[in-house]
């Protein structure tokens, strides 16, 4: 026997089955290519020279992680499907004399062309398209200088090691597989009857009510914070109520249709409804699955793009205007220093300030109970529950610096304050206020602030401002409850301003205002619009990447698991319609019933899919107001775009996968 | 006018790849009276299938002609070949052909449900058929719960239950056992005498000695034909046995 035989035959039996390896190969090689430029960018050097780019690193490393984990479940399922439907072939070349030995031989041939073709096809295609890749990531997270895209050795190593991992993984489950049953029985692939699935009523009136106790969990939730909990709440019921489902209600479902003789006994009804009751039950489980993967596909990345679209919107909700210096002093010699640094910084790089305001002001936490508020460590006295509910930011500002601020005259004695709260912090006709343990009476509830003061809190939790007297009420107050560092209780200057100019001067400006500031004995924090900007293109660049990175792993599984169901129901289904053309069917005929079922098993998820990404829709935009987006006509769109481009996606593959079932069945 | 007038039907099938020819039917001509049962036997490779195929209108026939009830099989459209076959022909084969997805009572109604009627119709035609054939029983059970005959009996209700001119029968008793091809037999014996038209093609010389007509091809062509008269069943297979041997041996071609 020739040295070279093995080899010889493992090719042949990959080209015979190139309908089940090609799809399988091709999906291999593109996740080697996705693992290895994800891993390549982690591990770029250049990251260190980018502000953020240490986020970026760690959360690629994370993503690479979990990229890891999903491939070899993929993979792995994949596999056991291809070695399910060579199970026929395997078994005649042992009737015609191969050993258990000779088989395990040609199948480890088998898995070293298949591993050496999807490793070397997908490092190539990685290292290519990786400084591509590696060039849009750039330019999402808006980083001006170009970084070299250099080879990794770590991540090609990493990358080896994954998948020679799940290649081995693989052989030894169809080793194992194979060898454990005789080749008669191999042979005889299951020809015997299935038996009708059987509905289970109760199942099926379980997962409507979990699908509807999701739904009506997700349109009920009040506030961002509690958001988060009922989510994932929500999103547990929902799974679970589209598994229960699609396993027992597609099938209670078509079997009351079936009882309505006159609906069934239909041409186009008689063969769908019969034959999608076998349908759904070999693919209740896969259904379900893709369509949770849709869901979750859909909603990550139209979070990623909605937070990506939306960062002018966020910066400029953080930002009202283009600096803000924060302070720790309250005095007046403090503000004239730095409003003399400001100018001086500005006059020396040549850009002007403008709008500037300032006030004085302290902002501490607090929980609202009731007519009052709790200072301190309010989550032991009222529970986690309430805590998430009733949590505010307080902003404690002097009557002075109001009037200046608004040009008003209002005034104030001792133990009275005006209120600005959410309309439902507090009763329209509060009159007074328990702060921690003093009583203050409400002399007016006024509806704005009046002037900008940068959303501080996000806008996870409302604010509360409460205007007092005086500047020494604010000082007691703080230094009774406030939670910073002690002596740092107080109220302290915050400035806010643009800045006209070219947008480098204007950087120069900040950090020479840095500098000014601690020199002149003046500490302040100062925070910048600019700078702000690009740590969240970073951020939310980033983010968005890994959404599209992730959504195209979950996107590639669903295509192949597809194609999958179909071949191998293509198989099953080869016989009925060649009978059924026997008995008078037509070949248009065929080609309806096919059709019916096809579109019905295809698109079923799809729908389901949208439809929870429909329902979701409320909980994500609270959870994005958290993360400072609340533009929710742009989420809306964003997540109709991904939406629309997913199910584009979807009849590109039903086309494709739907002429390779014809093909098998005709 | 026979119901079934087949003459001088030739196919030649061209291989896919080059010119080679092969010639399955040379010169078959025969006919069949409404209210015959005749049995169609030869060797494997005698070109029965073919024949069987192209009465059926699965196939076409190179050159020749086959008339149902006056109208030739030619001039039936693709289109409508299903159809034809649903309302004209009603077909028993040696694999059953029932679809495990549906029940006994489902397969035998495919035909009408495929045709369109109504299911008052289909129920008005099933009852009586289900009674005569004695499968009232398993109407409700699943091919794959049921027995090799209780499934051959459920084709044959499907072949009967639209009425059709003539039953076209494929080896039905080939994947049965000895008592329930005898059982197959005298039912096709029994709704022959009620009138229906049977063309059956078999390999068996029991099933056959059944017939009132048993026509022998070989090599492409009817090459003898026996008629029952008023022989009884083992007369026939006799009969039979003796003209297969000299079938078989190759003996001088006489009518």
């Amino acid at each position: 026997m020739s040295k070279l035989f093995y080899p010889r035959l493992a090719v042949s039996n990959l080209k015979k089955n190139f309908r089940i390896y090609l799809p399988y190969i091709f999906a291999c090689v593109i996740m080697v290519m996705m693992f290895y430029a994800m891993g390549a960018i982690g591990r770029n050097s250049g990251l260190d020279q980018m502000r953020g780019g240490d986020f970026i690193r760690t959360v690629m490393q994370w993503v690479s992680g979990v990229a890891a984990g999903f491939v070899v479940i993929f993979l792995f399922y994949t596999n056991s499907f291809l070695i399910k439907q060579r199970r026929k072939e395997l078994g005649l070349y042992q009737v015609l004399g191969m050993s258990r030995g000779n088989l395990g031989h040609m199948m480890l041939w088998e898995s070293l062309i298949t591993a050496a073709v999807s490793i070397g096809a997908g490092l190539i295609l990685g290292l290519a398209f990786g400084k591509l890749v590696f060039l849009i990531f750039l330019k999402v997270v808006h980083f001006p200088v170009p970084l070299d895209f250099t080879i990794e050795p770590e991540a090609l190593v990493s990358t080896v090691r994954l998948f020679a991992a799940v290649f081995a993984l693989s052989l030894a489950y169809n080793l194992v597989s194979v060898w454990r049953s005789s080749p008669s029985r191999l042979i005889s692939a299951a020809k015997a009857g299935e038996k009708e699935p059987k509905g289970k009523v109760i199942i099926a009136v379980l997962g409507a009510a979990a699908l509807s106790g999701g739904y009506y969990l997700a349109q009920t939730a009040e506030s961002p914070l509690s958001a988060v909990n009922i989510f994932f709440l929500a999103v547990l019921l929902v799974i679970a109520g589209t598994y229960m489902l699609f396993l027992s209600g597609s099938i209670v479902f078509l079997k009351a249709l079936k009882k309505n003789k006159n609906f069934y006994y239909k041409t186009g009804h008689f063969t769908a409804v019969s034959g999608l009751l076998y349908r759904m039950k070999q693919n209740a489980a896969g259904l379900a699955s893709i369509c949770i993967m849709s869901t979750a596909v859909i909603v990550v990345l139209s979070i990623c793009v909605s937070l990506y679209a939306g960062i002018e919107d966020t910066i400029n909700k953080q930002f009202p205007a283009d600096v803000c210096v924060s302070m720790a002093d309250s005095s007046e010699e403090s503000r004239e220093t730095a409003e003399q640094v400001i100018a001086d910084a500005a006059a020396e790089n040549g850009v002007s300030v403008e709008d500037v305001i300032y006030y004085r002001s302290f902002t501490l936490p607090c929980v609202i109970n009731g007519d009052g508020v709790i200072f301190g460590n309010a989550q032991t006295a009222l529970g986690a529950e309430h805590f998430s509910e009733q949590f505010r930011g307080m902003v404690l500002l002097p009557l002075a610096d109001y009037n200046r601020l608004n040009g008003t005259d209002v005034s104030l004695s001792d133990g009275e304050l005006l209120l600005c709260a959410g309309d439902k912090d507090f009763s329209a006709d509060t009159e007074e206020l328990l702060l921690g343990d003093r009583t203050w009476s409400v002399k007016e509830r006024i509806r704005e602030i009046g002037f900008e003061t940068g959303d501080t809190m996000s806008g996870m939790i409302g604010t509360i401002y409460l205007i007092l007297p005086d500047l020494e009420s604010v000082d007691e107050l703080a230094g009774n409850y406030g939670l910073l560092d002690e002596g740092e209780n107080h109220a302290g200057w915050t400035f806010w301003f643009d800045l006209n100019g070219e947008s480098g001067r204007c950087e120069q400006m900040i950090h020479a205002l840095r500098e000014q500031m601690s020199t002149a004995g003046v500490s302040g924090e100062i925070q910048s619009k600019a700078e702000n900007r690009l740590d969240v293109y970073v951020q939310n660049g980033g983010v968005l990447f890994l959404g599209v990175f992730i959504g195209m792993l979950f996107l590639i599984s669903t295509v192949m698991i597809i194609y999958y169901k179909q071949i191998s129901e293509g198989y099953d289904d080869r016989e009925s319609y060649q009978i059924m053309q026997k008995v008078g069917m037509d070949q248009r005929e065929v080609r309806g019933a096919i059709r019916t079922q096809i579109l019905t098993v295809f698109f079923l998820p799809l729908a389901a899919a949208v439809l929870h990404v429909a329902f979701a829709f409320r909980v994500m935009s609270m959870l994005l107001s958290m993360m400072y987006m609340s533009n929710d006509r742009l989420f809306l769109l964003c997540t109709a775009a991904v939406s629309a481009v997913f199910a584009v996606f979807y009849v590109i593959i039903y086309a494709v996968t739907s002429r390779e079932y014809y093909r098998i069945v005709r | 006018m026979p119901l079934l007038d087949v003459k001088n039907v030739k196919k030649i099938y061209t291989t896919r790849f080059g010119g080679a020819q092969v010639q399955a039917l040379s010169d078959v001509t025969f006919s069949v009276e409404r209210g015959e049962y005749v049995a169609i036997m030869g060797e494997s490779g005698s070109g029965k299938t073919t024949l069987l195929n192209i009465l059926a209108a699965l196939d076409k026939p190179t050159s020749g002609k086959v008339l149902l009830n006056g109208r030739d099989l030619a001039t039936v459209k693709d289109r409508e070949a299903a159809a034809f076959r649903r309302k004209q022909l009603g077909f028993v084969f040696q694999e059953f052909n029932l679809l495990d997805t549906f029940s006994v009572e489902d397969n035998i109604l495919l035909p009408m449900v495929l045709a369109g009627r109504k299911y008052k119709e289909m129920q008005a035609a099933l009852e009586p058929l289900a009674s005569r054939l004695g499968i009232q029983g398993l109407l409700r059970k699943y091919p794959y719960e049921i027995s090799g005959g209780q499934k051959q009996r459920a084709a044959v209700a499907r072949a009967l239950i639209t009425k059709p001119q003539i039953i076209l029968a494929d080896e039905p008793t080939g994947a049965l056992d000895s008592k329930a091809a005898d059982e197959l037999m005298r039912l096709f014996g029994r709704i022959n005498r009620e009138g229906q038209t049977i063309l059956m093609v078999t390999h068996s010389v029991k099933a056959a000695s059944s017939a009132g007509r048993v026509l022998f091809i070989r090599d492409g062509a009817v090459y003898h034909q026996i008629y029952r008269g008023e022989q009884t069943d083992e007369q026939m297979y006799q009969k039979i046995s003796d003209a297969l041997t000299v079938l078989v041996s190759g003996g001088e071609r006489h009518e």
